[in-house]
């Protein structure tokens, strides 16, 4: 009962409050930004309601809901919860109030448009990761480009705006045009898209292998995996602050989200047919991005190709098939949501007060940002994967499962974690420590209220679930076991 | 209302009033009331006409509101006329659901394109009031095409639209755009005429036969056919393809489109190219089906080179006209793709796409209306006009966003599905490279919607108030009714495409 309300409460509020929201007066910015703030905070209560009534040690899905749109071409919306898509949206619900609040003061002209378009994205990704039909997954994965376009020409910093939000545009879109070519293949096939009917097909390896390609094109381009990652520091330098904190702390887990929903239980032959290569791709990935980042002097592009090489990590350990580095991988896409769209909270501070993102401007904060230099110290600590934040476990546990299925890997791998110390304290040296410079001196001030209650919430968490570390990875075990089992390799 | 007047009714009329032996055409003339009706008012207007001044501005209104009334009342009329499939006047006309149908869509149309071009009419100072006449003419000629059971009444009923339109074409005479476009449509238009005409006689010289349902059976029983019928059935297509404004015949569109004034440009957008349309559908699915695997090879050359000019060229236009003009060529390929697929799913989408198309593009006029008469000359990337509308009217540079990418077809818009029912219907008769390339395509166009979406939508420093005036309510309401319609389609049941589908059950079993 409480799971049907909760479902029709995160559908319909988002909803509500964009009707409400284009109903006020565009120069009433205080109304707006509450009015936007409030309906994320309401979502975020029903998400807590919504979390204590999932059961999950059972495996199929708690609830699914559905109506058919079309019976002709047999066209359904299905949605379904279960733990993996819970702990995703609950990233999602505990991320937008923060983005809210870090655009405060920073949107200062076109303010309903943005919230609007922030809500918009909250609507769309709630009902991607409940999607359970492969349609309207499509729909509201394709759909999340609207907002995203919109943001990012509209209030992105320079006139390279333009060109990074095609680039976005169109990568994006390319590939996920080809994944709807499948999506069409197998509903002619099998007549549904339900995903809940289609895991049981009996597609030949062949065939798999296409469909598989299909779809690894749009989730390797949301990734970004290696050939197609130009567009993410683009974007990332391009985007204003609070959608480069969705970027990264989002939209880019929906590729591993997909291959880990889609590609593992519809395709399990072809999975582990291309595990090897998706691997090798995946290595490249973080030793082309370990050693690009050294040369970065854009501090948002740095953490961009920083979000890649993590991304890749993850994938690398999905594609292990061990149990230690699954669960490992998921627990740092969840984490690494968290330290990535910190530190580019961090980072939009820093801008707001002066106008730049280029490391050599600032020289010596931590004389007059002490606040700020020590919480900007946890978030790379974190980013390094230090014990006791929560970027160690996941990267421990793909450590260990990558290295009980090849030592050679991980020696590769490894880089990763090595290049990863190496240019965070390089970084966090660079800006906080050194010398004064005049520049600085124009305006100063440490973090204020609205600042620090938009930091502090993700501290809080990245301590919480670094210290406590099987809060999050026990409700995800008999997930593992039940990909595991499905792709044979139990 | 359909089955109000079943053919036992009416006979039953005809025997208590006035006996059974009465005229042959009695029934005849029941069936053409809306046609009928629109003869009078024509005549009725000829002589209003005479005797007012044409320099007489205030009657415009006037007229104009005739003009709607008379369409409403044929639409009542031919709501009215009973369903059945019958021949008149000795198979020269036939009357069929199909027929029916079409007619009642092609009303709505012209009144649609006419009740949101009423202010902009009203606005142009120098108009000739004749154009009115010419209007009701055109769509006369159309219901008559859409009824012809004989290929002398396709004959005269094309010529009866084709000369309409190339007077409409000329009648606004201020600008040297409009000339050129009368001219080049007019010598144009004559030789898909005599094309069709020749194609004509030549399979009236081989067979015999002019009546359309002879000739379905003729061909379909006669094994041993000539090359001279194949050659005029092809010729026939080439005119019918060039007055669609398909690929390899498509160079008067942009320019004609271009030349005229944006009531005219919206009427010649959707009403005779859909009524060709429907005629193609009639044509290739009541009469040459016999011929299917040849058209599906002429066809795909059309789609092909349709696809690509259309959209390639799209991207390099500079003005709204010109790039809606080669943006309808890309969405012509589309549309004859699912014609030529011969399935259930492709016909259904094919309606879909048609309905789509218009519901799409209706309020993209009504917006390019409201930025007045630059329109017609105005530049795409002018960072005059788009860049400060969105401080001017921000719902409706909204509205503006909504439909462009909806035309471009992204999810969750409309304009997704009617590309997505093509696309599925094309893959579930495995053309999988038909599939690839359609998606290959849709690819490009995204980025010329793309490119006004981002011109309209980056932000800028100096911002010019141009003007502020108010949208007209009736315009509003299309606007925002559409727009609606295309942002909350996917969150309901298609109950249109479940109609279209029954209307397609209908018509083939």
């Amino acid at each position: 009962m409480i799971l049907n309300i909760g479902f029709f409460l995160l559908n319909i509020i988002p909803i509500v409050f964009m009707g409400f929201l284009l109903l006020t007066n565009p120069l009433y910015f205080r109304r707006i930004k509450q009015i936007a703030f409030v309906c994320s905070l309401l979502l975020l209560l029903i998400y807590l309601f919504l979390f204590f009534e999932v059961n999950c040690f059972f495996l199929p899905f708690q609830k699914t809901h559905g109506f058919n749109l079309n019976v002709f071409f047999n066209i359904n919306y299905v949605i379904g919860l279960d733990i993996i898509n819970l702990l995703f949206i609950g990233l999602t619900l505990i991320l937008m109030p923060l983005c809210i609040l870090i655009s405060w003061d920073s949107i200062y002209f076109r303010v309903k448009w943005f919230f609007f378009y922030l809500l918009l994205i909250e609507f769309f990704l709630i009902n991607v990761f409940l999607s359970l039909d492969l349609i309207p997954f499509y729909i509201f994965f394709e759909g999340l480009l609207i907002p995203l376009f919109l943001l990012i020409i509209g209030w992105g910093s320079r006139e390279r705006r333009i060109h990074a939000s095609f680039m976005l545009f169109f990568y994006t879109l390319i590939g996920s045009l080809l994944m709807l070519i499948a999506i069409i293949f197998l509903h002619s096939t099998y007549g549904t898209t339900n995903l809940y009917i289609l895991r049981h097909n009996n597609l030949s390896e062949y065939r798999q292998i296409f469909l598989w390609l299909a779809f690894f094109f749009s989730f390797g381009a949301k990734i970004p995996m290696m050939p197609f990652h130009i567009w993410l520091p683009e974007a990332h330098v391009e985007a204003p602050t609070a959608c480069s904190v969705l970027l990264a702390g989002i939209l880019l887990k929906l590729g591993t989200y997909g291959f880990l929903r889609f590609s593992f239980l519809l395709f399990p032959k072809a999975t582990v047919f291309f595990s090897t290569n998706l691997k090798v791709l995946a290595l490249m990935a973080i030793i082309y991005c370990s050693f690009v980042i050294i040369r970065q002097v854009d501090i948002k592009k740095i953490i961009a190709y920083s979000s890649i090489i993590h991304m890749n990590f993850a994938l690398l350990g999905l594609f292990t098939f061990n149990v230690q580095a699954i669960s490992g991988s998921i627990f740092l896409m969840l984490s690494h949501g968290l330290v990535s769209s910190g530190l580019f909270i961090c980072v939009g501070f820093i801008y707001d007060r002066y106008h730049t993102r280029l490391f050599q401007y600032y020289n010596g904060l931590v004389t007059y940002m002490p606040l700020y230099s020590t919480i900007l110290f946890f978030f790379f600590l974190a980013n390094m994967g230090f014990p006791g934040t929560c970027g160690f476990p996941g990267e421990f546990l793909i450590t260990i499962g990558v290295f009980e299925h090849r030592p050679l890997t991980i020696i590769y791998g490894g880089i990763s974690l090595i290049f990863c110390g190496i240019y965070s304290i390089w970084l966090y040296n660079r800006i906080v420590f050194s010398y004064l410079k005049p520049y600085n001196f124009k305006l100063f001030a440490d973090l204020n209220i609205r600042e620090l209650c938009v930091i502090v919430p993700l501290l809080c968490l990245l301590f919480f679930f670094g210290l406590d570390t099987t809060c999050i990875s026990h409700l995800y075990d008999v997930f593992v076991y039940f990909i595991l089992v499905k792709l044979d390799i139990y | 209302m359909f089955n109000f007047f079943t053919i036992e009714n009416i006979n039953c009329f005809i025997l208590n009033s006035k006996g059974y032996y009465m005229f042959v055409f009695n029934l005849d003339f029941f069936f053409l009331l809306p046609e009928i009706f629109l003869i009078i008012v024509l005549l009725v207007l000829l002589v209003n006409l005479l005797t007012y001044l044409r320099t007489n501005y205030v009657l415009l209104h006037y007229f104009l509101n005739l003009l709607l009334f008379t369409l409403i009342i044929s639409l009542l009329l031919l709501l009215n006329t009973p369903l059945t499939n019958i021949d008149l006047f000795y198979g020269s006309i036939n009357i069929s659901l199909y027929s029916l149908v079409t007619k009642i869509v092609i009303i709505i149309l012209s009144t649609i394109c006419i009740i949101i071009s009423y202010n902009y009419i009203l606005s142009l100072k120098d108009i000739i009031l004749e154009f009115i006449i010419l209007y009701i003419l055109a769509i006369l000629g159309m219901c008559f095409l859409l009824n012809s059971g004989d290929f002398i009444m396709v004959v005269l009923s094309i010529e009866l639209i084709s000369f309409c339109l190339y007077t409409l074409s000329c009648t606004y005479k201020k600008s040297w755009f409009t000339i050129e476009a009368g001219l080049k449509y007019f010598v144009l238009g004559s030789l898909a005429s005599g094309l069709l005409a020749f194609g004509i006689s030549l399979i009236y010289c081989y067979t015999g036969i002019l009546n359309l349902t002879s000739l379905s059976v003729y061909l379909l029983y006669n094994t041993e056919i000539n090359l001279c019928v194949y050659i005029g059935l092809f010729l026939i297509f080439i005119a019918l393809l060039f007055k669609v404004g398909a690929a390899p015949f498509h160079f008067w569109v942009a320019d004609v489109y271009e030349g005229l004034p944006l009531h005219l440009t919206v009427f010649f957008f959707f009403v005779p190219k859909f009524t060709i349309l429907f005629f193609i559908f009639k044509l290739i699915f009541f009469v040459f089906f016999y011929f299917y695997v040849d058209l599906q090879i002429f066809f795909f050359f059309s789609i092909f080179l349709s696809l690509f000019i259309g959209n390639f060229s799209a991207i390099l236009q500079t003005k709204f006209k010109r790039l809606f003009a080669y943006s309808a060529i890309g969405h012509i390929g589309f549309i004859f793709t699912s014609f030529f697929l011969y399935s259930l799913e492709g016909l259904s989408s094919f309606f879909f796409y048609l309905f789509v198309y218009f519901i799409n593009m209706i309020p993209i006029f009504i917006i390019l209306m409201y930025f007045g008469e630059k329109s017609t000359s105005l530049k795409r990337n002018s960072p005059l006009f788009l860049r400060s509308f969105l401080e001017i009217n921000p719902i409706l540079v909204l509205c503006f966003t909504i439909l462009l990418l909806s035309l471009g077809g992204l999810p969750p818009l409309l304009g997704f599905f009617s590309k997505f029912f093509i696309i599925f219907s094309t893959l579930s008769l495995s053309y999988y490279l038909l599939a690839f390339l359609l998606i290959l395509v849709s690819c490009f166009s995204f980025y010329y919607y793309l490119q006004i979406v981002a011109f309209i939508w980056a932000r800028r420093n100096n911002t010019i108030k141009l003007f502020s005036q108010e949208l007209k309510t009736s315009d509003a309401f299309f606007l925002i009714y559409f727009t609606v319609f295309t942002l909350f389609f996917f969150f309901f049941p298609f109950y249109i495409l479940d109609f279209i589908q029954y209307f397609i059950i209908l018509l083939f079993f």
